[in-house]
């Protein structure tokens, strides 16, 4: 404590700092106030030459400390393939001409799959003009064994889909998806509301205009709108709801989904078959109605890149604060739909 | 183009969140000596940290969805194995006797080891770094080898920025005073 006291305060400060400079990882401000320092203070310096045997001792001593054995990642792979929480995350679906009209504008559950992971797939071709057999054949995927293992993966997911007695709905996983977007968008108003906040306080104190660069016209920004606080309430409710129905349903799914007899069998799939389409009421986003579906849709600015829960995400990112509050409310009904939806087929599990 | 020249980590780890095997093997390639030395450095036994690491890269397969990519994924990646670490440590609480005594142990001015390492300032350096308390070897580690930022060690130790350059210092400054234990006076503090 008492090598601390001695020093004056802003000295101390940057003694602190050398272990950072030495390893390099100052903000260049920072690097720069050390580098001055020390270029005026041979005390300082001397310390920083301790600092700098320090760190090239610490590389010494960690690089004799070897590597694990190759046995650790066949262990690794191991569990990961006895892993029982192993799970295919999907994500969103955006724009796409293979699906946009079933998920988008139906409701109707979609899926795109396809192999990737060594130069991206396609590596770029797609719609140019190597997009041709040639170039697939010979560069993309020679042999055609990706091309003929995706057709078995696909055949497969249709015939285990098509001949299930039972439907294939993971209802908690989609729940909690739903919920993790809904983190998302409240943080998406948070950060705008603060951003806002803090640029029109800037504005207000002259910041822009006290340090503007008189050689340059660019001026005071455009002020940005502020961002009311969004009541979401309804969308907690409902996605509450949705997770409470959604184990329900899996718990009763997973106790007695195999014993179900042909008529239950034949109920529980008339209630889960119009499940997905609650997400589309006859609605559609603002300034594009065919896009019905209140969950996914292709952001109106991100190409093929979905926006999820868009009605509510767009509306903050594009400060529509009245369609933010009107989509509040059509989401949550149509999420609140879809519980209803679930309960139902909770019930034909249950027996009732 | 293959993936270990293109891909970033947070690119792989995108990938690892779609169950792809190939990006956990090009991600664990990049990291797993680091990481490993890291976890042998807390709790000091080779078969523990070689345990630790399939445990850390399970984690990342497992977690590699909720990576938000707001810190670089080695500190991501180090902050789980110093949560192992601990657990691990835990479990096992004769480590944490061995930490403490380590720390306390007084030097014989005369033994041979001290002898040589009068003779050799690095290697009798290296010693007292490795007589460091946990917190003490831990933050030097992280500073120094795995080269990380004030504010990436607060995020993986989860302290305060200002505690990590106090602890970093008091680290230093322990450091020094085992030197002159040994007979090495360094000037400083």
């Amino acid at each position: 404590m008492n090598a601390m006291k001695q020093e004056a305060p802003e000295r101390q400060e940057i003694e602190e700092l050398l272990p950072w400079h030495a390893a390099g990882t100052l903000s260049r401000r920072d690097a720069q106030r050390v580098e001055d320092a020390l270029a005026n203070d041979p005390e300082l310096a001397s310390r920083y030459a301790l600092v700098r045997e320090e760190l090239g001792e610490t590389i010494r001593l960690n690089e004799t400390l070897g590597a694990p054995s190759a046995r650790a990642l066949e262990k690794l792979f191991a569990k990961i393939d006895a892993d029982p929480a192993k799970d295919y995350q999907m994500g969103p679906l955006g724009s796409g001409s293979d699906y946009s009209a079933y998920i988008e504008h139906l409701g109707l559950p979609a899926l795109n799959i396809g192999y990737g992971g060594e130069g991206d797939g396609g590596g770029g071709d797609y719609h140019s003009r190597y997009d041709t057999f040639e170039h697939h054949s010979r560069f993309d995927d020679p042999g055609f064994v990706y091309d003929a293992l995706l057709a078995k993966t696909a055949g497969h997911m249709v015939l285990r889909l098509a001949n299930t007695d039972v439907p294939v709905v993971q209802a908690g996983d989609f729940a909690d998806t739903v919920a993790m977007y809904l983190g998302e968008v409240k943080k998406l108003a948070d950060n705008r509301r603060e951003a806002a906040e803090v640029q029109a306080k800037a504005i207000a104190d002259h910041v822009f205009t006290d340090t503007e660069d008189p050689t340059k016209t660019n001026g005071t920004p455009t002020a940005l709108k502020q961002v009311p606080k969004l009541d979401f309430k309804p969308m907690d409710d409902a996605v509450k709801q949705l997770q409470k129905s959604a184990k329900a349903y899996d718990d009763a799914f997973a106790a007695n989904a195999a014993k179900l007899s042909p008529d239950a069998r034949t109920k529980l799939w008339a209630a889960i078959q119009p499940l997905d389409q609650t997400l589309a009421p006859d609605v559609g986003l603002p300034g594009r109605p065919w896009f019905k579906n209140l969950v996914y849709a292709p952001g109106r600015y991100t190409g093929y890149g979905a926006k999820t829960l868009p009605g509510i995400r767009e509306a903050i990112e594009d400060e529509r604060f009245d369609d933010a509050v009107k989509y509040m409310t059509l989401t949550a009904d149509a999420l609140n739909a879809y519980s209803a939806q679930l309960d139902k087929a909770t019930a034909v599990l249950k027996g009732r | 183009l293959s993936v270990t020249q293109a891909a970033t980590d947070e690119v792989l780890i995108a990938r690892i969140a779609q169950g792809d095997r190939l990006a956990m093997q090009v991600l664990y390639g990049r990291h797993h000596v680091r990481v490993y030395r890291f976890g042998l450095r807390l709790v000091r036994d080779e078969q523990t940290a070689e345990d630790l690491i399939s445990e850390v890269f399970l984690d990342v397969w497992r977690q590699a969805g909720k990576f938000e990519g707001r810190s670089a994924a080695s500190t991501w990646m180090l902050g789980i194995a110093r949560f192992k670490a601990l657990s691990a440590l835990r479990r096992r609480p004769e480590e944490e006797l061995d930490d403490e005594t380590a720390e306390q142990i007084e030097d014989h001015a005369d033994d041979p080891e001290t002898a040589l390492a009068k003779k050799d300032k690095g290697s009798a350096l290296r010693q007292c770094l490795a007589r460091l308390s946990a917190d003490h070897r831990e933050i030097i580690d992280l500073v120094y080898y795995h080269e990380k930022s004030v504010e990436e060690v607060a995020g993986i130790v989860g302290i305060p920025e200002a505690t990590v350059k106090t602890r970093m210092f008091y680290a230093r400054k322990k450091l020094s005073e085992l030197l002159k234990e040994q007979g090495i006076d360094r000037g400083w503090p």
